[in-house]
């Protein structure tokens, strides 16, 4: 307790003798903090979108004309055993013909045919999961190489084009938050190098009169914890100013519903501002750790 | 080897101090008793400050061996010398009082790095100040102080936390006559009180007429080791 007061009041002191040092610091952490976490909260809101996309994917397994007659309910089940199948409708050709001739208005053309030239199909419902590209494609196969199975269609092209879209769009939120927490790492190394260097006739003394390393470190941490813990704060209550003036303040129409934006929760929240408090520390860990030696 | 003694506070056994090629101090066996007033003197660069930084393991020795208050300097590693030091003051010439904090709270130093409680602290510190008659100046910044008495602070900060030993290099150095009476007196009441100093000064009016023993150094060795006025004699010709 001696030893926080201590250690508090120093840091105080520190604060109140190098103010523009400390502000910019604080600020080059919310910047960083701020452009990282505007990535993510765009991901993590689009990831909702094409999760609410991915619930709607759908494989069409168009049945063979050359089978005769089909045993629909084994066929069903031998398709519903597959991985990643959630729900399995079957339309027979009359169904089908029925659809395109209410449902899509072709009731004219359809009329001067002899024949349903319709297939009967199945409409494969796809689990919801993380990878849903590779098992939708996997599933697709599996049903195209039963014998009873003429065509299968999943819309591929969309599929991958949105898959390739957010997989680019991740690792450019990844790289992006990377470059800018290495940089964050610099700026509190420096500083931290540079209060240091301030404050070295005042460390002499202290070794002089026998304070242990760690007396003399620990108040470069709390610098550092509390220029994270700032930064953070500052950069997501930006963050959350400009998500109220875009989306709810301004411009309420983006809420459809296919997308409802959300702000983080309060765990993803408590989340940022610890790496944000994580960085500061690591930033003068580096400081003391590369450029002095105590 | 050499073995801790009781009677001695400070034992050393040929040692060395080297500075690239050149011997700083060589040789130097010596003990000093517990509760003794020890002038360490000699002309300039003759090894007189460097002899106390390895005492209080600012340096390290090149050869032989230091203990200090049951502490051997060589073996000591680099992460354990804040054990030494809270076992001692140091008082220089150039005070190292820390200029962004006030006399209080450059005297608190010492105690606050012990983990003292602050109501101990407060009181040692009063103590302290009223010792070296500072008591006023507590919330003065050192800046705003004379030498003189910026170096009785920084006696009080020496003697706050009752340390063993004081090491006091050139203390008197940059004061006037006056000043350097007043903090010679404060280096003797904490002698008196039981404690011991090394002083080390390469000015002659103050152990010229000294009863106390004097190690005199010439060229990083002991030349005399005994009381004045033997060194009377060294001191016109050098």
């Amino acid at each position: 307790m001696n030893y926080l007061n201590c250690f508090l009041k120093g840091v105080a002191k520190d604060f109140i003798a190098t103010p523009m040092l400390h502000t910019v610091t604080i600020l080059t952490i919310a910047l960083s903090l701020l452009v990282t976490s505007a990535f993510g909260l765009f991901f993590f809101n689009i990831n909702q979108v094409f999760y609410t996309w991915k619930q709607g994917i759908r494989i069409m397994a168009y049945v063979s004309p050359s089978v005769e007659k089909v045993n629909v309910d084994m066929l069903k089940n031998q398709i519903q055993t597959l991985y990643g199948v959630n729900k399995i409708e079957y339309i027979s050709k009359d169904a089908a013909l029925d659809f395109m001739k209410n449902d899509m208005h072709q009731a004219d053309i359809l009329s001067h045919l002899k024949d349903n030239p319709l297939p009967a199909s199945f409409m494969i419902h796809v689990k919801p999961t993380a990878k849903t590209w590779e098992m939708v494609e996997r599933l697709a196969t599996q049903i195209k190489m039963m014998p009873e199975i003429s065509e299968v269609e999943y819309g591929k092209g969309w599929l991958e084009r949105i898959t390739s879209f957010m997989t680019f769009f991740r690792i450019t939120c990844i790289a992006i938050g990377t470059l800018l927490i290495i940089t964050t790492l610099f700026v509190i190394s420096n500083t931290i190098r540079l209060v240091f260097y301030a404050r070295r006739d005042e460390i002499d003394v202290m070794r002089l009169v026998g304070a242990t390393r760690w007396f003399i470190r620990i108040p470069f941490y709390l610098e550092a914890i509390i220029h994270g813990l700032v930064g953070g704060m500052i950069g997501l209550s930006i963050l959350y100013g400009l998500f109220y003036y875009l989306t709810i303040y301004n411009f309420p129409v983006w809420t459809t519903d296919l997308f409802h934006p959300n702000f983080f929760s309060l765990h993803v929240i408590g989340m940022l501002i610890l790496m944000s408090m994580g960085i500061g520390w690591a930033g003068c860990y580096l400081s003391l750790k590369q450029f002095i030696k105590l | 080897m050499l073995e801790t003694n009781n009677d001695h506070i400070i034992q050393m056994y040929h040692v060395y101090k080297q500075f690239g090629d050149k011997d700083v101090i060589r040789d130097v066996t010596m003990n000093i008793r517990r509760n003794e007033f020890l002038f360490i003197s000699g002309p300039s660069g003759a090894g007189k400050s460097t002899m106390l930084k390895l005492l209080y393991a600012g340096e390290r020795l090149s050869k032989g061996q230091i203990i200090v208050d049951g502490l051997n300097i060589v073996r000591m590693k680099r992460r354990n010398i804040h054990r030494l030091r809270r076992r001692i003051g140091i008082i220089f010439q150039d005070f190292k009082l820390i200029r962004t904090r006030s006399v209080y709270d450059n005297v608190a130093l010492v105690l606050e790095i012990q983990g003292l409680p602050r109501r101990m602290v407060e009181r040692k510190v009063q103590a302290a100040l009223n010792r070296v008659g500072m008591s006023g100046f507590a919330n003065v910044f050192p800046p705003s102080l004379s030498g003189g008495e910026q170096q009785r602070v920084a006696v009080a900060r020496a003697v706050a936390a009752d340390p063993s030993i004081i090491f006091a290099d050139e203390p008197t150095g940059s004061l006037d006559p006056d000043s350097a009476a007043v903090i010679l007196n404060l280096l003797d009441d904490y002698h008196l009180s039981g404690g011991t100093v090394l002083f080390a000064t390469h000015d002659i009016s103050l152990i010229e007429h000294t009863h106390r023993r004097v190690v005199y150094l010439t060229d990083g060795n002991i030349s005399e080791n005994g009381r004045p006025p033997f060194l009377s004699t060294q001191y016109k010709t050098g």
